[in-house]
C-alpha cells in the first residue's frame, strides 16, 4: 500500500514576536501513508510540535503563521481550506492528543459530555446515541466502570485514565489520522506501557495512521514504521524504523542514538553531542548541525545541504553523502 | 550572521565567540518599558514635577505667601497665568510651591507605609503559622475601616497638621503592602531556588533578603507608584477638610478649599489646583500601569 | 568494604491533610513509610520509582530539607535526624543537592558568579580574590568558562544551567550529593553530557551520589547499587547487575519490562500492570503492591512484607521470598 494520506511539502511556520521573526519550522517535507505510524523525533525547539499544530491549523491563538509550503490531506489542500471546512476535518478526520492529559480536559464538564460533544458535532448523533457511543469508546480504551465514568469529572481520574479518555475522544469519530504529541511523556513507565499497548491495538484494529511526536527513542522503536528526525526546524533524516536504528546516516541521528543509555548494555561512558541545541534566534549559517558535528567540513559551514534520497526510502540532509551521489552521477 | 558565533572546543565545549552584552534584568525592563508610550510621557511629567519641587521657590514669578491686595481674584491674564486668589496671591506660583508639599507628603507617607508593610509581609509570608495569623489579622482590622475615615480618626487623635497627615496615610498603606508582599513571598518561598538556597545552608535572614525580597520588589515598585497618586489625593482631601496643611500654606487641597466660596465668581481659584491634583494623580497611575506591564513576569513574551 | 557515609533507618514522613469543613479530621499522606538504606563513600545509590512513590521526599529528608516524622539518619556515624538549625548549617557543607529543574533552581536575579559563590559567602569559607578564584575553578570544573560568571542564568540553555547547579553543589567540597532527577528536564543529547560530567566528577573528587530518577536506563547507567521504591517503601535494593539481571520483586519485574527499548527488532514480552498506583493517603492493606500483583497470595493482603536479604546483598520486600 502506498497511498499517501498526508503530505507536507516545504512547510515554513514562523513566529512573529516583538523580538523579531522566529522560524520555528523552516522547510519540512514529510508524508504519512494510510495506516502507518510515523515517528517524528527531535529535541525541544526542533519544530516537531509546531509542525503538528500547522497541520491542524491550530496556530490562530499563537503568534505563529504558516508562511510557505503545502499540506495535503486525502487530496485536500489543508492550508487553503476555509475555516468552516477545517472544523469539519478537525476531530473528525484528523484527531489530536496532547502531552498533558491534565490540562487538555475541561474541568467543569463531565467526561461523557466532552467526548459526546465531538460525536454529536461530527457524526450528528442525538444525545442518547452519543452517550452509547461514548460508553462504547470508553470500553474500547480499557476504562473500567465505563457506565459510571461517563458521569464523572476529569479531576476524579488519574493521569493514565485521563490520557485514555483523550484517546477515546480522539478515536470516537474514527479519524484517518491521529496526531499524538508526546502522548506518554507525562506518564509513569508502567502507565506508558499501558497506553502504548492501547495505541498499538487501536491502530491494528482500525487502520488509523498515527503521527507520533516524541523525544523518546524507545517509544519510537516500539511503535513506529517510519521515522523522521528533525533538527532546528528541518527534517535531517527520514527512513524506516530499522534503518534509523541500525543504519543511521546523519551525524545527529547517530549522536542521538549513542547518547541514550540503554538497559543492560553496560556502557561505561556515554557518547554525547557537544554543545547546545541552537535557539531559533541564533542559528548558525550553513548546516544547522555543523557547529556540533564531528564530521563538519568547510562546506557545511557555508552551505545548507538538501534533503536527498540516499537509498530506497531513506533520505538524509548531509554533505557526507551528497558528495558520493555527485561522484556517481 | 554573527560570523559563526560558536566554536566547538576540543573537549567538546561550545563557546560563543561574540562577547554579546549581558542582558541584565534592568535592560530587559527598559526594553519593555520603552514601548509604553503613555507611561513614558507620564514618567517624564513626574520627573518634571520633581525638578519643579526642587527648584520651585527660585523660579516662581511672585511670592506664594505675601498678599497683594491690588490684585484680588484676578482672572488668568498674561501677568498672572492662573489668576490670583482672594488675597491677590499668584495661583500659578502657589501651585509650583505646592508641588513640593504634595510630592513630599505622597512620597514619604507611601515610603513609610511600604517599608513597614514590606517588612511585615516578608515575615508573615516566610514564617507562616502564628506570626502570619497575628500580622494578617492586624491588617484585616485596618482594612475594615474605609481609608479616609481611618485617616480622619488618626488625625482626630494626633491633631491636625501635615506631619500627622503623613502618619495617617502611612498607617493605612501598611496593610496593603503587607498583603501584596506576603502573597508574593508565599509563592517565592515555594520556588526551587529558595529550596536550593536552604540546601546550601543559607540563614533565614539571607533567604528573605537575598532571594525573596528582590522577587517581591517588582510588585512593590508598581504598587508604590500607584499609591503615591492615591496618597496625594488623600492628603489633599484631608487638607481640604482642614485637617492637613493650614493656610496660608500653598498645599493644593487647602487651596481648593479656600476657593470654594468663590466658585461662581472666580472658578479659576479652584480649577487650577484641582487640575494640578488631577494631572499628578493621573501621571502616577499611568506610570504604575506601565511599570506593571514591563515588570510583570506573567506578561513576558513567549 | 568501603566506609558507610549515610545510614537511613526506618525513615518515615507523613504529611498531614486537613479534611472536613473545619479541618478537624486529620489524615496523613504517607509519602515515605519506613525506608532504610545506606550509602558508602564514593558510590552511587540509585533510587527509582514512579511518581508519588516518595523518592524525592526521601532525598529531601536525607538533605534534612524536611524533618523525618520517624526514623534515624546517620551521617558518618552521627545521628543528624534531630539536629537543630544552627548545627544543620555545618552539615550542609558535606551534603549538597542538585535539583530537577535547572530553570527554577537558579535565582533569576543573580548572576552565575553570585549563584556559585553563594555557598562560599554563606559559610564564609572564602572571600574577595580567593572567592573569585574558586568560582572560576568551579566553572571550569563543570565545563563552563570563567567569563560566564557575569551573566544571568536565563541566558544559558538547560544543560548549561544544570552545570551551574552542579558547580554550586560542589563549591564546599561535599561528600554526598543528592541528585533529584538531574537530567529529566534535559534534552536527550544534553542528558548524556551531564551524566558524563557527574561520573567524571565522582572519579575526580570521590563523591557519593544519591541519584533519584524515574528513568531506569539512566539509573542503571550511573549507579552502583539501585533501590526500587513503591508507595513510600523500598521494595527491592541490590547491586545494579543483580537487580537488572535478576529482578525478584514482581513490581521491579513489571517496571523493567515496561521500559521501551530503543531497538525495533526486540519485541519483548511485557508485563502490563493493571490499574493505577494507589494514593499514598490511603494505601492498600498488607503489601501495598498486592492489588496489581500477578503473584498475589492471601498473606499479601494482610501482612506488610519486610525487606529481607533473599540473596547476598540482594534485599526484597516480598512474601514470595520469605
Amino acid at each position: 500500500m502506498d497511498n499517501k494520506l498526508l503530505e507536507i511539502e516545504n512547510l515554513k511556520t514562523y513566529f512573529f514576536t516583538d523580538s523579531g521573526r522566529v522560524p520555528a519550522v523552516n522547510g519540512v517535507d514529510l508524508f504519512i501513508r494510510e495506516g502507518e505510524t510515523l515517528g517524528i523525533v527531535g529535541e525541544s525547539g526542533c519544530g516537531k510540535s509546531v509542525t503538528s499544530l500547522s497541520v491542524m491549523r491550530l496556530l490562530a491563538h499563537t503568534p505563529g503563521r504558516v508562511v510557505d509550503g503545502s499540506i495535503r490531506f486525502a487530496g485536500m489542500d489543508l492550508l487553503s481550506l476555509p475555516e468552516s471546512k477545517m472544523r469539519e476535518i478537525r476531530g473528525n478526520e484528523i484527531a489530536m492528543i496532547f502531552q498533558e492529559p491534565m490540562t487538555s480536559l475541561n474541568p467543569v464538564y463531565k467526561i461523557g459530555d466532552q467526548i459526546g460533544e465531538a460525536v454529536r458535532l461530527h457524526l450528528k448523533y442525538d444525545k442518547k446515541k452519543a452517550r452509547e457511543r461514548v460508553i462504547q469508546m470508553l470500553k474500547l480504551v480499557g476504562i473500567p466502570r465505563a457506565e459510571e465514568i461517563v458521569d464523572e469529572y476529569p479531576h476524579q481520574l488519574s493521569g493514565g485514565m485521563r490520557q485514555r479518555i483523550m484517546i477515546a475522544m480522539a478515536m470516537s469519530c474514527e479519524p484517518k489520522l491521529l496526531i499524538a504529541d508526546e502522548p506518554t511523556t507525562a506518564l509513569d513507565v508502567t502507565i506508558q506501557a499501558q497506553i502504548l499497548d492501547l495505541m498499538r491495538k487501536l491502530k491494528e484494529e482500525r487502520g488509523t495512521a498515527i503521527m507520533l511526536i516524541t523525544h523518546d527513542l524507545g517509544v519510537v522503536a516500539e511503535m513506529c514504521d517510519r521515522v523522521v528526525v528533525m533538527y532546528a526546524g528541518k527534517v535531517v533524516e527520514e527512513a524506516d524504523v530499522f534503518d534509523i536504528f541500525e543504519n543511521p546516516k546523519h551525524p545527529y541521528t547517530q549522536g542521538l542514538l549513542h547518547s541514550i543509555p540503554k538497559l543492560r548494555r553496560k556502557t561505561e561512558r556515554l557518547q554525547s553531542i557537544p554543545g547546545n541545541v541552537p535557539t531559533p534566534g541564533n542559528m548558525p549559517s550553513g548546516c544547522k548541525f555543523a557547529p556540533r558535528c564531528s564530521h563538519a567540513m568547510d562546506v557545511c559551514r557555508e552551505q545548507e545541504p538538501d534533503l536527498l534520497q540516499i537509498a530506497s526510502g531513506h533520505r538524509c540532509r548531509c554533505f557526507l553523502y551528497q558528495n558520493d551521489l555527485a561522484k556517481e552521477a | 550572521m554573527a560570523n559563526n558565533s560558536v566554536v566547538v572546543q576540543p573537549d567538546g565545549r561550545v563557546v560563543p565567540q561574540d562577547a554579546e552584552k549581558a542582558r541584565t534584568p534592568f535592560s530587559e525592563f527598559w526594553r519593555k518599558f520603552k514601548k509604553q508610550r503613555l507611561a513614558v510621557v507620564a514618567g517624564c511629567f513626574i520627573i518634571l514635577l520633581f525638578i519643579i519641587s526642587l527648584i520651585g521657590p527660585y523660579i516662581t514669578p511672585y511670592s506664594a505667601i505675601e498678599p497683594d491686595y491690588d490684585n484680588i481674584l484676578s482672572p488668568p491674564t498674561l501677568k498672572h497665568l492662573a489668576g490670583t486668589d482672594a488675597y491677590g496671591r499668584d495661583i500659578f506660583s502657589r501651585i509650583i510651591e505646592g508641588t513640593r508639599i504634595s510630592l513630599f507628603v505622597g512620597l514619604t507617607s507611601v515610603l513609610v507605609g511600604a517599608i513597614g508593610g514590606t517588612f511585615l509581609g516578608l515575615i508573615s509570608g516566610f514564617y507562616g503559622k502564628w506570626v502570619d495569623s497575628v500580622i494578617m489579622r492586624f491588617c484585616d482590622v485596618l482594612f475594615a475601616f474605609p481609608g479616609i475615615l481611618l485617616a480622619i480618626g488618626i488625625i482626630a487623635i494626633l491633631g491636625p497638621g501635615l506631619e500627622n497627615v503623613i502618619i495617617a496615610v502611612a498607617i493605612f498603606s501598611i496593610p496593603i503592602f503587607a498583603r501584596i508582599v506576603r502573597s508574593s513571598t508565599l509563592s517565592l518561598k515555594a520556588t526551587m531556588y529558595v529550596e536550593a538556597a536552604r540546601s546550601i545552608g543559607a540563614s533565614p535572614r539571607r533567604i528573605i533578603f537575598k532571594h525573596i525580597f528582590p522577587g517581591t520588589l517588582s510588585s512593590i515598585i508598581v504598587y508604590f507608584t500607584m499609591r503615591i497618586g492615591t496618597s496625594i489625593l488623600t492628603a489633599a482631601s484631608l487638607s481640604f477638610l482642614g485637617l492637613g496643611a493650614q493656610p496660608p500654606s500653598p498645599e493644593w487641597g487647602a487651596m481648593l478649599s479656600s476657593g470654594r466660596d468663590f466658585l461662581n465668581t472666580a472658578p479659576h481659584v479652584t480649577f487650577f489646583p484641582g487640575f494640578a491634583i488631577f494631572l499628578t494623580v493621573l501621571a502616577f497611575n499611568l506610570l504604575g500601569d506601565g511599570l506593571r506591564d514591563a515588570l510583570d513576569p506573567k506578561m513576558k513574551d513567549e | 568494604m568501603a566506609e558507610q557515609l549515610i545510614e537511613a533507618k526506618n525513615l518515615k514522613k507523613y504529611f498531614p491533610v486537613n479534611k472536613g469543613l473545619f479541618g478537624r479530621k486529620k489524615s496523613y499522606v504517607r509519602a515515605v513509610d519506613g525506608v532504610s538504606f545506606s550509602i558508602f563513600k564514593g558510590e552511587t545509590l540509585g533510587l527509582v520509582g514512579e511518581s508519588g512513590c516518595g523518592k524525592s521526599t526521601t532525598g529531601r529528608i536525607i538533605m534534612r530539607l524536611l524533618a523525618p516524622t520517624e526514623g534515624e539518619i546517620r551521617f558518618n556515624g552521627k545521628d543528624i535526624s534531630r539536629l537543630p538549625d544552627h548545627q544543620l548549617r555545618e552539615l550542609r557543607k558535606e551534603l549538597q543537592m542538585v535539583f530537577q529543574d535547572p530553570y527554577a533552581s537558579l535565582n533569576p536575579r543573580m548572576t552565575v558568579g553570585e549563584i556559585i559563590a553563594e555557598p562560599l559567602v554563606v559559610h564564609r569559607t572564602a572571600t574577595g580574590k580567593e572567592r573569585d578564584k574558586r568560582v572560576q575553578e568551579l566553572l571550569e570544573l563543570v565545563g563552563l568558562s570563567s567569563y560566564h560568571a557575569n551573566r544571568y542564568a536565563h541566558e544559558f540553555s538547560g544543560g548549561q544551567r544544570q552545570r551551574i547547579g552542579i558547580a554550586r553543589a560542589l563549591a564546599l567540597h561535599p561528600k554526598l550529593i543528592v541528585a533529584d532527577e538531574p537530567v529529566s528536564a534535559l534534552d536527550v543529547s544534553i542528558q548524556s553530557q551531564v551524566l558524563n560530567l557527574m561520573q567524571d566528577l565522582q572519579k575526580e573528587l570521590g563523591l557519593a551520589y544519591l541519584f533519584i530518577s524515574h528513568d531506569l536506563s539512566v539509573v542503571e547507567h550511573i549507579s552502583d547499587r539501585v533501590g526500587v521504591m513503591y508507595l513510600g517503601r523500598i521494595v527491592e535494593i541490590a547491586e545494579k547487575d543483580d537487580l537488572y539481571d535478576k529482578p525478584l520483586h514482581p513490581y521491579t519485574q513489571a517496571l523493567l519490562s515496561a521500559v521501551p527499548v530503543a531497538d525495533p527488532r526486540i519485541r519483548k514480552e511485557r508485563i502490563i500492570l493493571e490499574g493505577d498506583i494507589p494514593s499514598p493517603s490511603n494505601p492498600p492493606q498488607g503489601c501495598s503492591f498486592h492489588p496489581r500483583c500477578k503473584s498475589c497470595m492471601d498473606i499479601c493482603k494482610t501482612t506488610v512484607p519486610e525487606l529481607k536479604e533473599s540473596e547476598p546483598g540482594h534485599f526484597t520486600a516480598c512474601h514470595l521470598y520469605g
